[in-house]
């Protein structure tokens, strides 16, 4: 009896992983996916599914680019898994691209089957595309890395250089439906010209769409740093001469080691009104000059800078409120600290009346291994 | 449990036995059971309760100090007398059954959602129920032994939780009272249910070595200790997950870890909920353990081998009859939530208040 029981048992447990398990052989994965706009409403996807083959030695890869125009992702999906020879799985993807003209309006809907379905990978990055992402998927480089490598690097290195914030969906995701709060997402763009994709900035978004209004990529090291974000390098270039011979002298080119900023909120009656101080710690890569070690000149450059980048900070302030988007969060301060303010305020319209008083301190500690 | 019954467990071993009870199939929804009734405030609720607990274990203490030498069941047939106590010793046996079938069907259901979605619930639930008899047919000593041993993967937890806190936007704890006093004050009842479990010191006091005020001391901290994991646990999740998100996840630990990634484990979630079900057996035997040692109590006659079995079996039978059903769940859940408060709060604490019209029988000596 009790060896009965025993064998009865331990086929039991054996026998257990059927029903769930999911063989690599079976399925196909893919590691970038595009939505655009199709038309009457429907969404046009496209997926990018490498496939490898050949036994031992000889290892070939290709990677077939399919595309379907459907109502929702999933449908789609199902559209697309009728292509091809085996089903498709989503649950290893690495970039969710996303066209300008499809993310202008809501893109939550794109996204739900993402953050439903649990072997979905969470930590996937999402970009927009200026034009489509079909163009950006169908994109063949010049050298012969996979396309998702190619946009997931190319994004990766834009977090890692202060360009872009490297947040993963799930992080975008309470930004994107926490009221008083807003994102903005890398942009990409195909230069048909010199063959590459290319970083072009941060895209604005308000609660889940696009505003069509951006951060251009030399400013958007700065907007990060006033949100409080540093990637492992933030290296910026301002003009900080006039006059000179040529005008590759009127530059400086630094790089910041260590930042502090400070937000401070203080509603004065319905005046919203945000001071923000940005101390920047800073080295020299590069200021043809010379002569870093006289402290005039060292004062000067301080000054200047700051004073450069101080309006350029308003500049970038105003920016976000042309496109209506609060990326640094103060709605959801204002929410939290001053509640009483808060209930007032019609954060949709209100943000545009927030008042913004910037100072950058730019300090030079450093100047490379030359004076 | 032959032969070694009478060997008492450690102090050290006691604690563990709490904490593994208490802490179960709970912890993954907790922060959002909270966060449904009292928004960002559902810390202060988690708080309040803990209090409560606290003075609670007291009372629960003072009972047991009565009387040191019987376990609860003979606590309640020599303070209520014989029939009445048999009748309320059976209501704890099916309550302690019920706990454990919700904990199945909790566990069950997770699993199906998470992990495993074509396997059908009755393989989960034996699987588990299995386990738990395997482990509760031992003697008191071994489990505890066991318990004292898995506590160890408490640590991997805790890495797992502190290491999301570093994307934790402190904010989103914020404005502080918000939900207004009596949201706060209903959301207690949310956060005493998570306590739940605690009667298991009360149930094996007497089956522990030391002195009244060394287990006392040690029912704090244990409760103490389970009320810090709590905490933390609800902090880093509230302020990890904005206060709209938060309504979308039931599971907001498995989720926030979902949305990591390391070179060697690519879904911590997963690593999680396999640790995660280690406490929910533990949680379960104890149920099974206490269930048994109440009907020996009223049959006495009934092999104590036999008694575990049969309520294994009830708790599988059942647990299978209701299966994925949400409403049949839903509803199981609400019949056993407040039977939670009748069969750990109501009952000993009125059992306390007979007991001071009974002679205490540490007076009496040693009787049973």
């Amino acid at each position: 009896m009790k060896r009965f029981i025993i064998c009865i048992l331990c086929t039991l447990v054996i026998l257990t992983g059927c029903w769930d398990q999911n063989q690599f052989k079976n399925i196909k994965l893919t590691l970038t996916i595009g939505y655009d706009k199709a038309e009457e409403g429907k969404i046009y996807e496209t997926v990018s599914i490498p496939t490898v083959k050949g036994s031992e030695g000889v290892v070939e890869e290709t990677v077939q680019v399919l595309s379907s125009d459907a109502r929702t992702p999933l449908d789609a999906r199902d559209k697309i898994d009728q292509m091809i020879s085996q089903s498709f799985n989503p649950s290893k993807v690495e970039v969710v691209l996303i066209g300008e003209e499809l993310a202008k309006s809501d893109i939550y809907p794109l996204l739900d089957n993402f953050y439903r379905n649990p072997s979905s990978n969470l930590n996937a990055q999402l970009a927009i595309v200026e034009g489509t992402a079909k163009e950006a998927i169908n994109f063949r480089s010049t050298g012969d890395t996979k396309i998702s490598e190619y946009i997931g690097g190319l994004l990766k290195a834009a977090t890692s250089s202060t360009h872009a914030h490297g947040h993963n969906m799930q992080m975008l995701w309470g930004e994107m439906i926490e009221e008083g709060e807003d994102f903005a997402l890398p942009l990409l763009k195909v230069d048909e010209e010199s063959n590459v994709i290319k970083f072009d900035g941060l895209g604005l978004m308000h609660e889940d769409y696009y505003t069509g209004i951006k951060i251009p990529p030399e400013q958007s090291t700065l907007l990060l740093l006033m949100q409080g974000n540093k990637g492992n390098v933030a290296r910026m270039t301002r003009k900080v001469r006039d006059d000179q011979p040529t005008p590759i002298l009127e530059y400086i080119t630094f790089q910041v080691m260590d930042f502090d900023r400070k937000l401070k909120i203080r509603p004065e009656g319905d005046e919203v009104n945000v001071d923000m101080t940005l101390n920047l710690n800073v080295t020299v890569t590069e200021y043809p000059h010379d002569h870093l070690v006289d402290e005039k000149i060292i004062e000067k450059l301080n000054k200047d800078l700051s004073n450069v980048l101080t309006e350029e900070a308003s500049e970038v302030f105003n920016i976000t409120k042309e496109g209506n988007s609060d990326v640094f969060s103060i709605g959801r301060m204002l929410k939290a600290y001053h509640p009483e303010v808060w209930k007032e305020m019609d954060w949709a319209e209100d943000y545009k009346d927030v008042t913004f008083n910037p100072k950058v301190n730019v300090t030079i500690q450093n100047h490379g291994i030359i004076n | 449990m032959s032969g070694q019954t009478n060997q008492k467990i450690s102090r050290r071993q006691f604690f563990f036995v709490i904490i593994q009870t208490q802490i179960g199939v709970g912890i993954l929804a907790l922060p959002f059971d909270l966060h449904d009734k009292v928004k960002q405030d559902g810390w202060i609720s988690l708080l309040i309760a803990g209090v409560v607990i606290q003075l609670l274990l007291f009372l629960l203490w003072w009972l047991a100090k009565r009387f040191p030498s019987k376990d609860y069941f003979q606590i309640q047939e020599y303070v209520l007398s014989r029939w009445l106590g048999k009748v309320t010793s059976f209501l704890y046996v099916l309550y302690f059954c019920s706990v454990g079938i919700l904990i199945v069907l909790i566990y069950g259901r997770l699993i199906s959602i998470w992990v495993l979605p074509n396997t059908p619930f009755w393989v989960l639930a034996f699987m588990m129920v299995f386990i738990c008899l395997y482990m509760v047919c031992c003697s008191l000593l071994v489990i505890a032994r066991l318990y004292t041993m898995f506590a160890a993967l408490l640590i991997i937890m805790v890495i797992f939780i502190f290491y999301s806190a570093k994307d934790s936007k402190f904010m989103y704890i914020f404005p502080i009272g918000e939900a207004g006093l009596t949201n706060i004050i209903a959301g207690i009842d949310m956060g005493i249910l998570s306590f739940l479990g605690f009667i298991v010191a009360l149930v094996l006091y007497s089956k522990t070595e030391g002195t009244a005020k060394e287990k006392l001391v040690t029912i704090q901290v244990a409760q103490a200790f389970v009320f810090t994991f709590y905490l933390a646990i609800v902090l880093v999740t509230f302020t990890f997950f904005s206060t709209q998100e938060m309504a979308l996840v039931p599971e907001p630990v498995l989720y926030m870890l979902k949305s990591y990634e390391f070179p060697i484990v690519a879904r911590i979630d997963l690593f999680f909920i396999s640790t995660w079900i280690v406490f929910v057996a533990t949680s379960l035997s104890t149920y099974l353990l206490m269930s048994a040692l109440g009907l020996t109590n009223i049959f006495q006659s009934l092999p104590t081998k036999w008694a575990t079995i049969g309520v294994a079996v009830i708790i599988f039978i059942t647990a299978s009859y209701m299966g994925y059903d949400i409403s049949k769940l839903n509803n199981f859940n609400t019949y056993v939530k407040k039977g939670g408060y009748i069969f750990s709060i109501g009952l000993p604490l009125m059992v306390l208040i007979f007991s001071f019209f009974r002679k205490s029988s540490a007076k009496e000596g040693t009787s049973s």
